[in-house]
């Protein structure tokens, strides 16, 4: 035990439906207003699903030239911004450059780039390849805030933005740097990737009620909403924080990364991958399942997830108040798993977990103790759980800085 | 097309590339000393003047542009 590194979270930035900044975030998190809402970025009204929870009155303006706009997708634009807030809330570090990282998370990568050449009337430019690679947002937070150390990016769908942070855990841990700027982005509001879910069965339907469409873990819940957003973390060992006199959101204490190997799109109905998964993490933080005072789900809001996902919480830490913040920010993808780690961070800083909206009826096949109001938290570990297309499973444990 | 029509056309194409005002985008400026364009500037300049006039440019002939009156030149060539 004794040498182990332990790493603290000191640095949150977001780009997200709920609001730009963590403040606004987190208030409107708390506040449990939904975010879904009519599509504005484009003409939606032949589609059979017009609404997502798209990131408002979002301008990169203050932090790229219109020059490096034109060079970037808007992942990598919420990517940039929400990675430099991320980086200003930590403050002067004083890591060399060489002994910095940077890891991202993206599903879909460039999407809109990607959708826009292709169905459109001209060819690619010469921007095309650099503006759909999933890893632009690595390069781009690489050459702004000059990190020579890795830059690296994980595309597991929807679990992205969790994997990006526990691989930034474990450069840390490995010694391979210093600091790390880990997070995900994604931005595929667009009318072919909307379709895509729709068609394989994953949006709900509620269209006459976007608002009430993300009911995680409620009775009558049909499907994710579709959302759009970037969220990241800066990573540094907890020693070298206390000693710089930086405000520690939490410690990331553990990590799990485990596959269901079972089905292209359905979780293992047993949840066995996921319950490895958030063993692994729990074990790698050196806590067991009594220590979870609160779990921010993966709660997408589909039906099988759902319950699967609520038996494993059921059969390891039944105590632990519940939360799907999905059910007010939407699902974003390779960024949801690093906005729920945001979310996760701030709980514990907090000590309040914010509600699961829509839930009017629950589903008697989710046994948890699914919380519907902003509720205090003992100190403990927070377990904060990402399940994806594909069946890769990321989970983190977040402890209070003790 | 005239000689100062395709300039004006490369002009509006060059200066959304660069993002900048038109009006600094003068025959004779240099592109890359004058007005910072790079490698992938310059390879987007030479992708948007292929389409927009329907011409094949040689990439070693296109790296040589220094202005945009070299690049109106390769134009009047093509055509």
């Amino acid at each position: 035990m004794s040498g182990r590194i332990r790493v603290a979270v000191t640095g949150l930035g977001v780009r997200t439906p709920a609001g730009n900044d963590v403040k606004t975030f987190w208030s409107t998190l708390l506040d449990g207003r939904s975010t879904a809402a009519a599509i504005s970025s484009f003409d939606a009204s032949g589609l059979p699903v017009g609404f997502a929870c798209q990131v408002p009155d979002f301008d990169p303006g203050d932090y790229v030239t219109g020059k490096q706009a034109r060079r970037m997708d808007r992942t990598t634009l919420l990517a940039v911004c929400a990675a430099a807030d991320a980086i200003a809330d930590a403050g002067p570090a004083e890591v060399p450059p060489e002994r910095r990282a940077v890891v991202t998370g993206t599903g879909l990568g460039g999407n809109e780039t990607a959708e826009s050449t292709l169905l459109g009337p001209s060819g690619p430019t010469a921007l095309y390849v650099p503006k759909v690679m999933h890893n632009a947002a690595a390069a781009f937070v690489s050459m702004r805030h000059q990190i020579l150390g890795p830059s690296l990016t994980v595309s597991t769908a929807c679990a992205s933005g969790g994997h990006a942070i526990g691989e930034g855990l474990r450069l840390l841990r490995d010694g391979s740097a210093d600091l790390v700027v880990a997070g995900g982005a994604e931005a595929c509001v667009s009318p072919t990737i909307l379709l895509a879910f729709h068609r394989c069965g994953a949006l709900s339907q509620r269209v006459a009620e976007p608002e009430r469409a993300s009911r995680p873990f409620d009775a009558a819940r049909d499907g994710f909403v579709l959302a759009e957003g970037a969220a990241f973390v800066v990573l540094e060992r907890l020693d070298d924080a206390v000693r710089r006199g930086a405000r520690v959101y939490a410690e990331l204490a553990g990590y799990g990364r485990t596959s269901d190997a079972h089905h292209l799109t359905t979780p293992d109905p047993d949840g066995a991958g996921a319950e490895r998964c958030v063993r692994q993490a729990l074990a790698d933080a050196r806590l067991s399942p009594a220590d979870v005072t609160h779990v921010n789900a993966h709660g997408s809001g589909t039906p099988l997830n759902d319950v699967t996902e609520a038996r494993v919480i059921a059969r390891l830490a039944g105590q632990a108040p519940v939360t799907s913040i999905k059910s007010v920010i939407g699902h974003a993808i390779g960024a949801a798993g690093a906005i729920e780690a945001v979310a996760s961070a701030l709980t514990l800083h907090e000590l309040l977990a914010p509600p699961t909206i829509n839930l009017d009826a629950q589903d008697p096949l989710c046994e948890i103790d699914v919380i519907r109001r902003p509720r205090p938290i003992a100190p403990g570990a927070v377990l904060s759980n990402s399940f994806a297309f594909g069946g890769h499973n990321a989970s983190l444990v977040f402890a209070p800085n003790a | 097309m005239s000689d100062d029509e395709v300039f004006q056309e490369l002009r509006s194409i060059c200066a959304k590339i660069l993002s900048v005002d038109p009006a600094v985008i003068t025959r004779d400026a240099d592109l890359r000393e004058e007005l910072e364009a790079d490698s992938l500037d310059m390879a987007e300049l030479a992708a948007a003047t292929e389409d927009r006039f329907a011409l094949v440019v040689d990439l070693e002939t296109a790296k040589a542009a220094r202005t945009l009156q070299d690049v109106v030149m390769l134009v009047r060539a093509a055509g």
